[in-house]
């Protein structure tokens, strides 16, 4: 018994070496960024699943986009959806990812206190007195959502490596996986023995 | 090969959920005191197992192991398999609780088949042909559990044949690394510990 068990456990000790951050699950991330979705897919490897299928639904469960991922597992995708969106990835043989993406608020007349009425009234007062700016406000939003995204850059890739080292199995799950399985035929064999007696 | 939740309609899942409660019950009916630690022990390589990554071919491929605990416990490979199977689910979201049914009978229905037919190619007296008959049982239960699982998803993908050859064309170099893994353990049982085989 003793030999037999050092060898199986051994094997498993082998195998846990190799590779242990290593698995397969397909996950998939996204952000919207003007009218477009981008994002991201990967097994749990870390490894991008290249060439699937992305289909973007509406908040009723209606197919408004579809896209392929790229060689890095990347897409973008045009989407005029303003309220919320779910990314489905299908990569296959069973494999599927869904990430979703909460509407954009759209920021009304009404929704705007009055305090904050009077403070735009000031602005566009001073602007008109002061200085004589050719900007209009969509232009204005234009420029500032380019420099936010450049600026944001950054983070954005960082939350993407974020979420896959989260994916990734972790060595103290797969050693605690190991304990409940020992665990369980423990009390299998504890109640085996007992019914006997 | 764990098949995500979301992918296969309600009455697939059912029909796993039966079949692997079945496998289940023989797997509990057929367990023996004598081997609940080597059924322990075995539980925990498949669930390992499932973390060696091949990086081989389009979509990622692991080990599966599924022949090596077939030809050692039979009917109660359901057992460990399911087991191990159920832990991957919580643990790190592979499959998931809806599609565990399906997965496990997937996998652990080429098992009980390669036990039947390899069983008897396992003599202390002739270890080439059970290095052959490991082999075999190894390699054959990774092809018959790629078969399985493309039965699984043809009802709602609908193109059979080009997703098993996917799958199969993916799980070949597993197919062999696995014949030679479950060969050379077998072998050495035989060697050492015959009874872990023949029980």
């Amino acid at each position: 018994m003793n030999k037999r068990l050092c060898l199986l456990f051994s094997l498993f000790l082998m195998l846990i070496s190799v590779k242990a951050a290593l698995a397969h699950k397909v996950s998939v991330f996204g952000y919207r960024e003007g009218n477009c979705i981008i994002g991201e897919s990967y097994f749990s490897d870390g490894s991008p699943c290249k060439k699937c299928l992305v289909e973007i639904y509406d908040e009723q469960g209606k197919k408004i986009a579809q896209t392929t991922t790229d060689e890095k597992g990347r897409f973008k995708v045009l989407v005029n959806e303003k309220g919320s969106v779910k990314i489905k990835l299908i990569a296959g043989e069973g494999h599927l990812a869904e990430y979703e993406i909460e509407g954009l608020k759209e920021v009304t007349e009404k929704n705007q206190t009055s305090s904050q009425k009077e403070i735009s009234k000031k602005i566009v007062k001073s602007k008109n007195s002061q200085i004589q700016t050719s900007i209009s406000k969509d232009e204005l939003k234009k420029i500032v959502r380019q420099v936010v995204a450049e600026e944001t850059e950054g983070i954005k890739s960082m939350l993407m490596d974020l979420k896959k080292d989260m994916s990734k199995a972790k060595i103290h799950e797969i050693i605690g996986g190991i304990g409940y399985i020992f665990g369980i035929w423990g009390i299998i064999a504890l109640l085996k023995t007992r019914k006997r007696l | 090969m764990h098949i995500s939740e979301g992918v296969l309609s309600p009455p697939v899942l059912l029909a796993g959920g039966i079949l692997t409660l079945a496998g289940l019950a023989i797997g509990l009916k057929n367990l023996k005191n004598k081997k609940l630690p080597e059924v322990a022990v075995l539980s925990s390589t498949f669930f390992v197992a499932s973390l060696i990554h091949v990086p081989i071919g389009p979509t990622s491929v692991h080990l599966i192991l599924n022949g090596l605990v077939g030809l050692l416990l039979g009917w109660t490979s359901f057992l460990a398999i399911f087991l191990g199977l159920l832990l991957q689910a919580l643990l790190f979201q592979f499959g998931g609780l809806t599609t565990l049914g399906v997965n496990t009978f997937d996998m652990a229905l080429p098992a009980v088949i390669c036990w039947y037919l390899f069983r008897s190619f396992e003599k202390k007296e002739n270890l080439k042909l059970s290095f052959i008959g490991g082999f075999l049982a190894g390699s054959l239960s990774v092809f018959l559990a790629g078969i399985f699982t493309s039965l699984a998803l043809y009802f709602t993908e609908h193109n059979f044949i080009s997703v098993a050859k996917a799958l199969l064309i993916a799980h070949l170099p597993i197919a062999i690394i696995e014949g030679f893994i479950t060969a050379f353990v077998v072998t050495y049982l035989l060697k050492v510990k015959p009874e872990a085989i023949y029980e």
